[in-house]
């Protein structure tokens, strides 16, 4: 073989090697584990993390490093990807590793993290933490072998291969593949990722006796199958191999009375075999205080249960496990201060309208003490309606429609947009007034114009009831980029 | 295994390197190339390994016995052996249900009434060419064209080796057989083509091919839901489907034989640009086509016979042909379309009405023709059934029916690939025919031809249809 031939050769196998490089990221999916890895890489680059918080959704939703640090004085990180299984937890941790020295490790287990990787949606989930891994992980490819078929691998390992049948909708330009995040409808901290809003009614109606925990009987087969003890054997190693600590946990979970409690029991077990600490805090629901509220849907919370939650958990591990105090470092209070400054304007809010005076409906039905708030990200109206003894059962519908400000047209929900309207319309139906009104105004409109509130039977629009109200010279949004 | 699974991705790779390591030692390297190829086929089904192993058998020692005599009854016999071994073969798994059911339906057309039961049979990978090609390691050294081999080794590998085991091109010994009795020199130009015919092949086969697939599916699995637009479309599209998955498949054989020092016959030579059918069919499936010619219509009398005599002869090959691809009526009438348009084209010449299809006005009119001819003869391939194939042969006139040619399975910007694809392809194979391939790459500076070799990879990986959609396989396994 000749010289020529032997550049040509290393030539091309150093070409096939960048283009796959750039390809994996053109035709890498977006999602929100690209903003976890984008902000561990961040994190990393500046400070020490003491504390990891491995698992699924459950976790990127419920556990708030910022607030786990304010008990705890250290720096933590949220590494919950959506329907992580147990057994890729430590495909997370080892990548992890790799770039920083944790003193707790906490892996979060529930039913749905202990379930058989089958169907394609739960392959696909996990293809998040595979792709966070190295290709060179020997971990990783044997996880991969237990999960995928052979001929799923080369996808497995590659998100070119993987996607390449959708050549005609990337982007080839921006490689950036993190979820756009609405800070005024979601949350993000550090891998945390929460939404603010609630349980919708239905479902609310389904789960109000979440308190009521009814003891399943105990079946034979256990839920805890050989690979998942194997795993936690494997963290256990881990754990004494880069001197770690190691926590199992559970966070809050609105089906957590169907669910049977074999599993908890196994895990207590378990956890006392291998000498590490296991809290379930589905078991401190009234210590937490948690209220239906306080979740996004049926199982997870939302940010308010998640402030609950991380509390809680936070002074757990401040209680149990000695970590370092980086309370006086500048780093670490600038983090707080960010964070708490979100927090005052979440839960205080900001003020964007008052009006204390009494204002009709009609001649039976009006309201008094109307405010407008910016909580955070989205608007909060409150008002008390008057009389407030009554009970309309859902006779009407409470109608707020928010405009615009001139030019800020873009603003308006694309269901808006769609249907010609010049303003978002929120409908709310009215049952019991003697409960004041206090509700999040789905809009995405920030540069707000008026609001115009009226009442219609709920029986079909037929037009205004009585009076509409409108208000004008509202506040401006505080920008929480 | 199949050229264009993962399975192959790795098999290959690590043949090649044990393949090269063996290579100085004849019988040890032989051995290597007879292990793989029974791995390779067996992947698929191992059982029927041993129709290759007593196919081989058979021709083995029936070679070296008629090398061993001359009395011309002995040596019938021994001929007798492997055409009855070989064809039995391939009659009782290949055309035992279609010669049931034909008995069949002859007996019920004319009013009787008989009870019809099938056999329960497999179609094993690639028989049609493997017996095909021992078959004619037999005859020729029953005709003493050549010598028999006493190498067991070399002639199981010969009639096993795996790139072109289970769909050609169909060797003669002749011109393998003794390439397994020398060692070869791995020479980097012959490996550097033979990867680029891999690839050449992987293009079309997982690029056009089965992209192609995917509307000809649809629209062949209900042809009565369309229109003569989607008819038309679909019958184009099978064309060339046919041909990349079939020439496609012969390119990847011979460019991987290549790698390994080995040289395999060309199978396909621009067939679309043929002038007339019989131009078409000494484009078409070369391999075939000469066994046909030699095996069948030479014993027939071939051409030196009467001129009625020839065009029967000429027919039956043809309507031979038909059944050899496949066991159905649709493959006997394919056959005959193109027996017919072969027999009109040898009359109009034997009787003065040669039609000069030369220049710029027989390359206008002449290719297109033919290839309206050999489409519209695709239909009757690729119906799923004689009905199916008439309501095509008559739908393609109906355009009552509108068509939104998007919604044949494939969306705008597929579509768009597919047909640049097949663009691309035309260029390449009258570039290739005018030019050659090859020299037209030493033309280019050597520091631009990795960048080329990538652009193919990555064309073949982004635009090829594999992974989640799964393997397909190649229309001629079936055969």
């Amino acid at each position: 073989m000749g010289q020529k031939s032997k550049i040509n050769i290393v030539l091309f196998v150093l070409l096939l090697g960048g283009g796959f490089w750039y390809l994996n990221r053109v035709f890498a999916t977006d999602h929100k584990f690209h903003n976890t890895k984008a902000a561990f890489e961040q994190t990393i680059a500046n400070n020490e993390v003491d504390v990891l918080f491995i698992g699924s959704s459950h976790v990127f939703t419920s556990t708030i490093p910022s607030v786990i640090d304010k008990h705890t004085k250290s720096r933590s990180f949220n590494f919950g990807s959506d329907g992580l299984r147990l057994e890729l937890s430590s495909v997370i941790l080892e990548e992890a590793l790799k770039s920083c020295a944790p003193k707790l490790v906490a892996v979060e287990i529930f039913r749905g993290s202990l379930a058989d990787i089958e169907t394609d949606v739960s392959k696909g989930f996990q293809l998040r933490a595979f792709d966070f891994a190295s290709n060179t992980s020997w971990l990783k490819f044997r996880r991969c072998w237990d999960i995928y078929n052979l001929n799923e691998l080369s996808g497995v390992y590659s998100p070119f291969l993987r996607n390449h049948k959708d050549w005609y909708k990337q982007d080839y330009i921006d490689l950036d593949r993190r979820l756009e995040i609405d800070p005024y409808l979601n949350f993000f901290d550090r891998g945390y990722m929460g939404a603010y809003k609630t349980l919708n009614d239905s479902l609310s109606e389904v789960y109000k006796d979440f308190k009521i925990i009814t003891p399943v009987v105990k079946k034979a087969e256990n839920f805890i199958k050989p690979k998942h003890i194997a795993e936690l054997e494997l963290l256990v190693e881990l754990s004494k191999k880069h001197d770690f600590e190691l926590l199992l946990y559970t966070v809050p979970d609105l089906r957590y009375p169907w669910v049977n409690y074999q599993m908890y029991e196994e895990l207590i077990a378990l956890a006392n075999k291998y000498d590490v600490r296991y809290i379930n805090q589905n078991q401190f629901y009234e210590q937490l205080d948690l209220k239906r509220s306080d979740f996004k849907d049926a199982s997870h919370l939302n940010f308010y249960g998640a402030l609950k939650s991380s509390n809680h958990l936070g002074q757990y591990i401040n209680e149990y496990y000695d970590l370092p105090d980086r309370s006086s470092e500048a780093m670490w209070k600038a983090e707080q201060e960010e964070f708490n400054s979100k927090l005052v304007l979440l839960t205080e809010g900001n003020l964007l309208y008052q009006d204390s005076t009494t204002t009709a409906f009609t001649e039976q039905l009006g309201f008094k003490d109307l405010k407008l708030h910016q909580k955070l990200g989205h608007l909060q109206l409150s008002l008390d309606f008057l009389p407030q003894n009554l009970s309309l059962n859902g006779a009407y519908i409470l109608s707020v429609q928010v405009y615009p400000k001139a030019g800020k047209e873009d603003q308006l929900a694309p269901v808006s947009q769609e249907k010609g309207r010049a303003f978002d319309n929120l409908t709310f139906r009215l049952e019991d007034l003697s409960i004041p009104f206090n509700k999040p105004l789905r809009t995405t409109i920030k540069d707000i114009e008026r609001l115009r509130i009226f009442i219609y039977d709920s029986d079909g629009y037929k037009g205004v009831v009585g009076e509409a109200t409108v208000i004008n010279k509202i506040g401006s949004f505080i920008d929480i980029q | 295994m199949l050229f264009n699974s993962i399975d192959f991705a790795i098999f290959f790779p690590v043949f090649f390197v044990l393949y090269w390591l063996a290579a100085k030692q004849l019988t040890l390297r032989n051995v290597l190339i007879l292990g793989a190829s029974y791995l390779f086929y067996g992947w698929w089904d191992w059982r029927f390994l041993f129709l290759i192993i007593f196919s081989s058998f058979v021709d083995f020692f029936v070679g070296k016995a008629l090398g061993e005599t001359d009395k011309k009854a002995k040596r019938k016999t021994l001929l007798l052996v492997s055409l009855i071994s070989n064809l039995g073969l391939l009659v009782y798994f290949k055309y035992a249900n279609f010669f049931i059911d034909s008995f069949v339906q002859s007996f019920r057309f004319f009013g009787g009434e008989i009870e019809s039961t099938t056999l329960d049979i497999i179609l094993p990978v690639g028989i049609s060419f493997y017996t095909f090609q021992t078959l004619s390691y037999t005859i020729d050294i029953y005709y003493g064209k050549i010598k028999p081999t006493k190498n067991m080794l070399a002639f199981f590998s010969f009639v096993a080796f795996f790139p072109q085991l289970v769909a050609g091109p169909i060797e003669r010994a002749k011109h393998l057989l003794p390439q397994f009795f020398v060692t070869h020199k791995f020479n980097y130009r012959f490996a550097r083509t033979g990867l680029l015919l891999m690839a050449f092949g992987l293009f079309k086969k997982m690029v056009i091919a089965d992209r192609l697939g995917i509307l000809v599916n649809q629209v062949y699995n209900d042809p009565e839901s369309y229109g003569g637009g989607a008819l038309i479309v679909a019958t184009i599209a099978f064309a060339f489907q046919i041909y990349c998955d079939f020439s496609g498949y012969s390119d990847i054989a011979i460019g991987a034989a290549r790698i390994l020092g080995f040289d395999l016959m060309k199978n396909f030579d621009a067939p679309y640009f043929s002038k007339s059918i019989t131009e078409f069919w000494r484009r078409w499936h070369i391999s075939l086509s000469s066994w046909f010619r030699d095996y069948v219509y030479i014993p027939l009398g071939g051409s030196r016979k009467k001129e009625l005599r020839v065009y029967t002869n000429l027919f039956i090959v043809f309507l031979v042909s038909g059944l050899w691809h496949g066991a159905a009526i649709t493959f006997v009438i394919w056959g005959a379309i193109h027996g017919l348009f072969i027999v009109a084209e040898k009359a109009m010449n034997n009787h003065g009405l040669k039609v000069s299809r030369k220049g710029i006005l027989g390359t206008l009119v002449f290719i297109p023709l033919t290839f309206i001819i050999a489409s519209f003869a695709w239909i009757f391939f690729r119906a799923n059934s004689t009905a199916d194939a008439l309501y095509v042969a008559k739908g393609i006139f109906d355009w009552s029916k509108p068509t939104n040619y998007f919604e044949l399975g494939l969306d705008q910007p597929e579509f768009l690939a597919g047909l640049v694809a097949i663009l691309l392809l035309l260029i390449f194979d009258a570039t290739h025919r005018r030019f050659g391939a090859v020299k037209l790459l030493d033309k280019i500076p050597f520091f631009f031809r990795p960048v080329l070799y990538m652009v193919i990879v990555f064309t073949i990986l982004i635009f090829g249809i594999y992974g989640e959609e799964g393997v397909s396989e190649f229309i001629y396994f079936q055969f």
